[in-house]
């Protein structure tokens, strides 16, 4: 997502940032996941162990994401001079904040059908979800918000449904 | 001679025709919306071809490929904003053109020069693909594993966007997650959460559908909703202003492209621009071969090569002829290059390669050197589609698409995404053989 602040963030910053995110990340796979999730040695031997390569990758993956917090700092330093003469501006805050809403009610929506689709059926809980996106980005009005999603999910039903056999999750409405 | 008698019987094959159609209409209309490139059209065709014959599914793909790669120079001539990544040199000289109300012509530049890159890059496949397969039938384990770290490491490099790093940190993300699901060597459970472990792996399509449709549909929306937002604190004088401007644009871009057809020969564009058509042409087939390099650097490599060995560079961003035909020759000819180390190596070189690997596999083909003993009579006949789809994409664009390449101002993008979102969805539920709800979480 290239938009305007990202030119007026530091770069350094989001390395920073992209490196701890990163490195939360391997620990949890490192510390928790492969010991808890993956069976250890099935025999002698590191072929036999089915540890080893997430175990190769997750140290590989926090040597990387130590790279790239070390490289942003250094980037930080270099230009701090600049970053305390220029504080952030509040629209571009802003910007950045609504631009994250829109991925996360978007991300969120997903998750929704995921949940909703297996008890109220396929079709019925798309129809909600694309209204929901479909308001959410500025239609209004019951043609655009139901009826163009009811059409929508009709000719789906027609597509998949009745052209290519596949079963769906029925719910209890469809 | 075998290629030409199983070529010819694909063609009498009514499911690679319909296949061909389809995908023309399907990539060109997709390439032209602003953000949707060929992977989204590819991610969405996939589910769409489940249960197909090869001949369909293939060819279908395959057209869509190259129409969408077209499609993307409309909307980067006529609204500045690039169709698809590989389309971002077009609008330089693309969009001028157009405002000194060449549009027609522009297009038209467009169409001829991505037909004939396309032509060049089939031919490049169809050509080098049987000698590199042969070749690759000598390959041990080590030439095998050199090859695979090799490809690795370049799409480490690559993906990053300037930063080697982050494109390191991508790849062993990746490969994490291709740990997930049973050991192939000992057929224990990895990863074993919310039962994860006991499937083989994530299912590509799912991931792939995650990663590039859903990934883009995200992004566009941010777009949308910010535009929505500025729209809507407009006062109503700015707002009538803003529809008459774009009512404005509409009507000179229809009034242009009326007489499109009459404005280019081929033989005018071989005589005067064969070197540009040449140049772009190759440097695009040699990207395209290349793992972990797609369209979009090949248009700029491109570009910039065509713009430093120019008399006057200095026209280069005004509107001038040679910026058009060197990308879009230039995108065009990555499209069948990039196949050729997915046929041949089982590696796929860029997320569109992916894609097709994922198609094959799904239609019974397994990519590598021995792919032409056991799924040669497809592939072959797959090349004689391609060739077939170059022409369609070239009389579908000028007959159809250029005339309605207009109407690009006025598709109603607050809609469509909500719909890409549900057709993602219900694509990887479609895909998904063991038809469980996982699938759609890790989408």
């Amino acid at each position: 997502m290239k938009s305007e602040y990202n030119k007026e963030l530091s770069s350094g910053a989001e390395r920073i940032l992209a490196g701890i995110v990163f490195l939360m990340i391997s620990a949890v796979i490192g510390f928790y996941m492969i010991p808890k999730t993956i069976k250890g040695s099935a025999g002698t031997g590191i072929a036999n162990n089915p540890r080893i390569f997430p175990a190769i990758y997750t140290i590989c993956l926090a040597g990387a994401s130590l790279l790239l917090f070390f490289m942003g700092l250094k980037e930080c330093l270099k230009h701090k001079e600049r970053l305390r003469s220029e504080p952030i501006k509040r629209e571009l805050v802003r910007l950045f904040l609504l631009d994250s809403l829109s991925l996360i009610i978007f991300a969120g929506l997903s998750v929704i059908f995921c949940v909703l689709a297996p008890l109220l059926g396929f079709f019925f809980s798309g129809f909600l979800v694309m209204a929901a996106a479909a308001f959410y980005l500025g239609n209004r009005g019951i043609r655009w918000v139901i009826l163009f999603p009811a059409v929508f999910m009709v000719l789906l039903w027609l597509v998949f449904v009745v052209l290519l056999s596949v079963r769906f999750p029925a719910g209890i409405l469809m | 001679m075998e290629v030409i008698t199983i070529g010819i019987q694909a063609l009498l094959n009514w499911q690679s025709w319909v296949g061909i159609i389809l995908g023309l209409l399907m990539g060109a209309v997709i390439g032209a919306i602003p953000g949707l490139g060929p992977n989204t059209a590819l991610a969405i065709a996939i589910p769409l071809c489940y249960g197909m014959d090869p001949l369909f599914t293939l060819p279908f793909m395959m057209a869509i490929y190259k129409s969408c790669t077209f499609g993307g120079s409309i909307s980067s001539i006529t609204i500045n904003t690039p169709g698809t990544a590989a389309n971002v040199a077009t609008c330089w000289d693309g969009y001028p053109m157009s405002k000194g109300g060449r549009t027609g012509r522009a297009l038209m530049l467009s169409l001829y020069s991505s037909t004939f890159g396309d032509m060049f890059s089939n031919l490049v496949l169809i050509f080098l693909c049987l000698p590199l397969a042969s070749f690759a039938l000598k390959f041990g384990a080590a030439e095998f594993t050199g090859i695979y770290v090799f490809s690795l490491l370049i799409t480490a490099t690559l993906a990053g966007g300037g930063s080697a790093v982050k494109g390191f940190l991508s790849t062993l993300l990746g490969l994490l997650f291709a740990c997930v699901g049973m050991d192939p060597v000992i057929g224990l459970p990895r990863f074993d959460v919310f039962g994860l472990g006991k499937f083989d792996r994530i299912d590509t399509v799912a991931f792939l559908l995650g990663a590039f449709a859903l990934t883009e549909v995200f992004e566009q929306t941010v777009h949308v909703k910010r535009k929505e937002d500025r729209f809507r604190k407009m006062t109503e004088v700015e707002k009538e202003a803003d529809r008459k401007e774009a009512s404005k644009a509409f009507r000179i871009a229809k009034e242009s492209i009326k007489n499109a057809n009459k404005d280019l020969t081929w033989r005018e564009l071989i005589t005067k621009y064969w070197h540009v058509l040449l140049q772009g042409s190759a440097v695009g087939a040699v990207i395209g071969i290349i793992p972990g390099i797609g369209s979009n650097v090949g248009t700029l490599f491109s570009y910039a090569l065509t713009k430093s060995i120019s008399k006057y560079p200095e026209k280069f961003g005004t509107g001038i002829e040679e910026g058009i035909i060197s990308p879009e020759a230039s995108n065009n000819a990555v499209c069948g290059a990039n196949i050729l180390p997915l046929v041949t190596l089982g590696i796929p070189g860029n997320p569109i390669a992916a894609l097709f690997g994922a198609a094959m596999l799904m239609n019974g083909i397994i990519v590598g050197p021995s792919v032409f003993e056991k799924s040669g009579d497809t592939l072959y006949g797959l090349f004689v589609c391609m060739v077939i789809a170059t022409i369609g994409m070239f009389l579908v664009g000028k007959y159809v698409f250029v005339r309605l390449s207009s109407y690009i101002t006025v598709v109603p993008l607050k809609l469509l995404y909500p719909g890409i979102l549900i057709l993602s969805l219900a694509g990887t539920y479609s895909v998904n053989r063991r038809r469980v709800m996982w699938e759609l979480w890790c989408l």
